[in-house]
């Protein structure tokens, strides 16, 4: 079977602030595939936080 | 911003909203797979940058762990969703899950629109694809 995991996390301003009054939840989605020897994802790319400048 | 929030319309990027949580959907012959990636709109001196990172290197960590926890054939549905709060309970810089999680939620529709298959269903190979948790 194949089904997608897209957990959302937000962290607590203790620890991390956002700019926004509130933190914001994030989150990360992969599409799972389950076959009888283990459990794999499916996508390539690496997954790490993304940025639209360096 | 997310994604299934403006059911695809477009939007204005606020300046001080930098996050983006797309969500990227294709389906083929009535099989579906998507995927998620928050993207942060700038760099690493863009103020939020900061909680961008920490927040997505944990979720990463989270999704990663989660999977890994799956047993083929023996995993139940529930058990994954367990295991899935535990690993959020547990740490201390993220925010207590809610009783029901979008996960579990995802999870129950699942079951429900399946009518005869009941809570804990088997993560095995042996069903069809598509689902979404």
């Amino acid at each position: 079977m194949t089904f997608d995991f897209k957990p959302a996390i937000r962290i607590k301003r203790s620890a991390v602030q956002d700019v926004m009054k509130q933190n914001r939840a994030l989150q990360i989605g992969e599409h799972v595939i389950v076959t009888a020897s283990g459990v794999a994802r499916l996508g390539k790319r690496e997954l790490k936080p993304l940025t639209t400048q360096d | 911003m997310e994604a299934n929030a403006t059911l695809g319309a477009p939007r204005r990027f606020a300046k001080r909203r930098p996050i983006i949580s797309e969500e990227i959907d294709a389906t083929a012959q009535g099989y579906r797979a998507q995927v998620n990636h928050s993207i942060f709109v700038g760099g690493a001196k863009t103020p939020g940058y900061d909680y961008y990172r920490a927040a997505m290197t944990t979720a990463i960590k989270l999704f990663y762990d989660c999977v890994a926890s799956i047993v083929p054939g023996k995993t139940t549905c529930g058990e994954l969703v367990d295991y899935y709060a535990a690993q959020v309970e547990k740490n201390p810089t993220l925010k207590t899950v809610r009783r029901r999680t979008s996960l579990e939620r995802d999870c129950q529709s699942f079951t429900a629109a399946l009518g005869a298959v009941q809570f804990p269903w088997r993560i095995g190979h042996h069903h069809c694809a598509g689902h979404d948790f």
